[in-house]
């Protein structure tokens, strides 16, 4: 191989684990909500509103930390310090905003009783729709961008790569190995049950739902720090994208961990394709753009097939509207 | 020896649901080493009083005694904590996840790894219960269900052990391994409530009884001296059998089915043979879950059997014709289920009324629906048989049980069929309305209609049948004139202990 050749490629799989890295957070956090029986399709909606306090809290901190010098002209772009402190702080805005959207959809599917697919959707809407207006309210037309200059890393990657790769241990972990693993799965699994036995189903369910609404939100505030810029719709569909990696993870951690690189190899081929493949002709390049949708669908058919697959790891109550017995 | 204290004691508990008094002034007492027969029929409260003694309900009046000490159980927690445990019967299990992961959920500590599966395995020989523990739930057999629930129940190494119907869902074989290690509990000191309806198996493996009746406690003793019959006799009271009744002139065979076999799931169907005669109520008798919907199906073409001479409607084979074919054979079908089933919950009564009447050429002209007749047809049968309905656009879940029972007989019954077959026409229906049901079932039998009527309900069996037949464990027994029936002999058909006849 050529000299190129080992750098393109070396290029192609970085870009794609920071591609995969947003779709990895966000399906690991809709994964546990899953398995404790909730079906949460707003995940897009909380990435977003994630993208955008995260972006905002990002800029503030910037503005703060220009302001600190407090001598005029000294506030010029090229200097501004973006320490890792404001990147991690950054970060936990985007994490509160998204628990907060997601104890919305909690406190309507599990307070109210509401139901899941109809309250997930209105999220989704609700979260593009919030985030465009304070996002145009905040940043108006004409705004410099955020540039996050220094990203923190540990060994040649965003500190949150590193996160969102310790967290397929830790969840899998947490579920099979756990009692409080335990409990989300059984609740998941037979909430009549659950309950029979004692345990307070909405409650462990809505810490559930907080918890993959944080993960969202980090999800969104990778792709405004570390992708691009704030604009409408940054996420473009990557939530979408996170649901049906749980499907094609079978609700595994370390499946989901695969399918989300698969992903992210794909975009980041795609995104290069001309290096690629020069000589291929546009249809092909097509076809292999919509290669992660139809690869998704080919998958979710072949496992829906499989009864003891869907048995094993599908979650029993998955979207299911528990009632108490009076 | 002194008397000793009982581990669990009810003192005049009573519980109601709305108008419906489940348990009314109970008095139960359970020792240690005691297996404990709670009997009665379905709706007597037995359930109703063991979740009261397990935390999941609260009694409105009475007190509860735990070794002799009054105590409040609010919740299952609880319960447990005191040393009660309760084996459900449907089981409470988590189907996607292991037998050892389900058997961890009721216990502290550890939920992995050899200990528990050692722990698992070490009780299990001990009660003589056979379980792998890596196995995943859904895979198992109801009997090995219920091996994991009774391990759960055990490993808190409780004092009391409620069984809720253990043995219907349990092969012959399974059960005598159940009551074999429920001997060995009681052996070592456990107290052990067995509810159950079969009364050979209560007299086989418990020491105690009480029977429950409508709520009420209709007797105790001792199971091993006591007759069949006279338990029998008390679950189901002193009922006149031979009711007041015109003699309906019975006419020719309107109904056929011969050599029916069906299975579905872990239920089965064995109708060796059942005929339908012109102007005849025939009662299908019966405790819950003994396949009746199953029988209903079957008859209605919801299910059809494989050899299609196995059903005949006036003497046409119907047998692999679905419930639409039977209907154009003027038969009728009216389910258990008025939601959902017999009809659909968010469709008002004109679209209701149309889906039972797809082949009625008067309002399906070559797939138009012919709207203004359907109404009328609503209209009509609204107003013959008096259903109180805010009017005909609203949907049927805003109907009273009681009306909507009346819309979906009566839907059947203005078609004048030649073969109407009901499933649980009465339940859940309050006095007056069933009253208007039944008259109207018998006036369509007197105009010359064959009637199959499925029912939990004794009295109105006894009511209506001419000819009555028992349902156990799938299998139709005998038909009988309902004058050659006596109670224990009903009794006994309906617990399964009917000498083979």
């Amino acid at each position: 191989m050529t000299p190129e050749t080992v750098s393109f490629l070396i290029n192609l799989l970085a870009a794609a684990v920071l591609l995969a890295t947003p779709l990895l957070l966000a399906a690991l956090g809709e994964l546990v909500v899953e398995k404790s029986g909730v079906l949460n399709l707003g995940v897009e909606g909380m990435m977003l509103i994630g993208a955008l306090f995260g972006y905002i809290a990002a800029y503030n901190l910037q503005t703060i930390t220009c302001l600190e010098e407090l001598i005029p002209g000294f506030c010029q772009k090229e200097e501004r310090v973006f320490t890792t402190g404001d990147y991690l702080m950054a970060l936990c805005s985007a994490a509160i905003a998204g628990a907060l959207l997601a104890a919305v959809f909690g406190f309507l599917t599990q307070g109210l009783r509401a139901n899941h697919v109809a309250v997930g959707l209105g999220l989704s809407i609700l979260g593009a729709g919030l985030s465009n207006s304070l996002g145009s309210n905040f940043f108006g037309v004409n705004y410099t961008s955020v540039q996050v200059a220094d990203h923190p890393e540990m060994f040649g990657q965003d500190l949150l790569v590193w996160f969102s790769l310790i967290m397929v241990p830790v969840i899998w972990y947490l579920l099979q190995r756990t009692r409080t693993g335990l409990v989300i799965r059984a609740v998941g699994e037979n909430h009549d049950s659950a309950f029979a036995l004692g345990y307070n189903v909405p409650r462990i369910r809505f810490y559930c739902i907080l918890f993959g609404g944080a993960m969202a939100g980090l999800a969104g505030a990778f792709i405004v720090l570390v992708h691009v810029d704030w604009k409408e719709g940054v996420t473009v569909g990557k939530g979408w994208l996170a649901l049906a990696l749980i499907l094609f993870g079978t609700w595994r951690p370390m499946r989901v961990l695969i399918g989300a690189y698969i992903f992210g190899l794909l975009w980041a081929s795609e995104l290069r394709l001309d290096n690629l493949f020069p000589n291929w002709q546009l249809e092909w390049k097509t076809i292999l753009t919509t290669s992660p949708y139809i690869f998704t669908i080919l998958v979710l058919v072949l496992i829906s097939r499989n009864p003891r697959l869907i048995h094993q790891n599908a979650p029993g109550s998955l979207g299911k509207i528990f009632n108490p017995p009076s | 020896m002194s008397e000793p204290t009982p581990l669990i004691e009810t003192r005049r508990v009573s519980k109601r649901f709305g108008d419906v008094i489940a348990n009314q002034a109970i008095d139960l007492a359970v020792y240690p080493s005691q297996i404990h027969a709670l009997l009665g029929e379905n709706g007597a409260g037995k359930s109703t009083l063991m979740k009261i003694i397990c935390g999941l309900q609260q009694p409105d009046e009475g007190e509860l005694l735990w070794q002799g000490a009054a105590v409040e159980i609010r919740n299952p927690k609880i319960a447990r904590a005191m040393g009660i445990g309760m084996v459900h019967q449907h089981f409470a299990l988590f189907e996607g996840l292991s037998v050892a992961e389900n058997i961890a959920f009721s216990i502290d500590g550890a939920i992995q790894g050899r200990a528990l599966e050692k722990q698992i395995l070490n009780l299990a020989e001990r009660f003589g219960l056979a379980v792998e523990p890596s196995k995943l739930v859904f895979e198992l057999s109801a009997g090995e269900r219920q091996r994991i629930e009774i391990l759960r129940a055990l490993l808190l190494t409780p004092k009391l052990l409620i069984l809720d119907e253990p043995t219907s869902v349990l092969t012959p074989q399974e059960a005598e391994q159940l009551f074999n290690t429920m001997r060995k509990l009681a052996a070592e000191g456990h107290g052990i409530v067995f509810i159950s309806h079969k009364l050979k198996e209560v007299q086989s493996v418990c020491d105690a009884a009480t029977i429950l009746r409508a709520g009420q406690v209709v007797g105790s003793c001792d199971p091993r001296e006591s007759s069949p019959e006279s338990m029998a006799e008390l679950m189901l009271g002193s009922r006149n059998i031979t009711a007041q009744r015109e003699q309906r002139t019975v006419g020719e065979t309107r109904f056929e089915v011969a050599g029916l076999t069906l299975s579905q799931a872990d239920h089965t169907l064995q109708v060796e043979s059942l005929a339908l005669a012109a102007g005849e109520v025939f009662g299908v008798a019966g405790v819950a879950g003994n396949g009746q919907e199953l029988l209903f199906a079957a008859l209605s073409g919801e299910v059809t059997c494989a050899d299609h001479q196995c059903i005949k409607i006036d003497g046409i084979a119907a047998g692999n014709n679905g419930p639409n074919l039977r209907r154009q054979l003027n038969a009728m079908f009216v389910p258990e289920e008025r939601l959902g089933h017999a009809a659909v919950p968010f469709m008002n009564l004109i679209d209701n009324t149309l889906l039972t009447n797809i082949a009625n050429v008067s309002i399906n002209r070559k797939g138009l629906v012919n709207r203004k007749r359907l109404q009328e047809l609503a209209a009509e049968i609204t107003t013959a048989f008096d259903v109180k309905h805010g009017g005909l656009n609203r949907a049927a879940k805003n109907l009273s049980g009681g009306n909507l029972q009346k819309f979906v007989v009566g839907r059947e019954i203005i078609k004048r069929p030649g073969i109407l077959i009901i499933n649980q026409p009465t339940w859940g229906v309050d006095a007056l309305s069933a009253a208007k049901i039944r008259q109207a079932l018998l006036k369509l039998a007197n105009s010359g209609s064959a009637i199959l009527v499925i029912s939990q309900d004794l009295d109105e069996l006894l009511e209506i049948s001419d000819r009555l037949a028992v349902l156990h464990h799938g299998r139709l027994g005998r038909a009988r004139d309902i004058n050659d029936w006596t109670i224990e002999a009903l009794g006994l058909a309906m617990t399964g202990s009917e000498q083979a006849a």
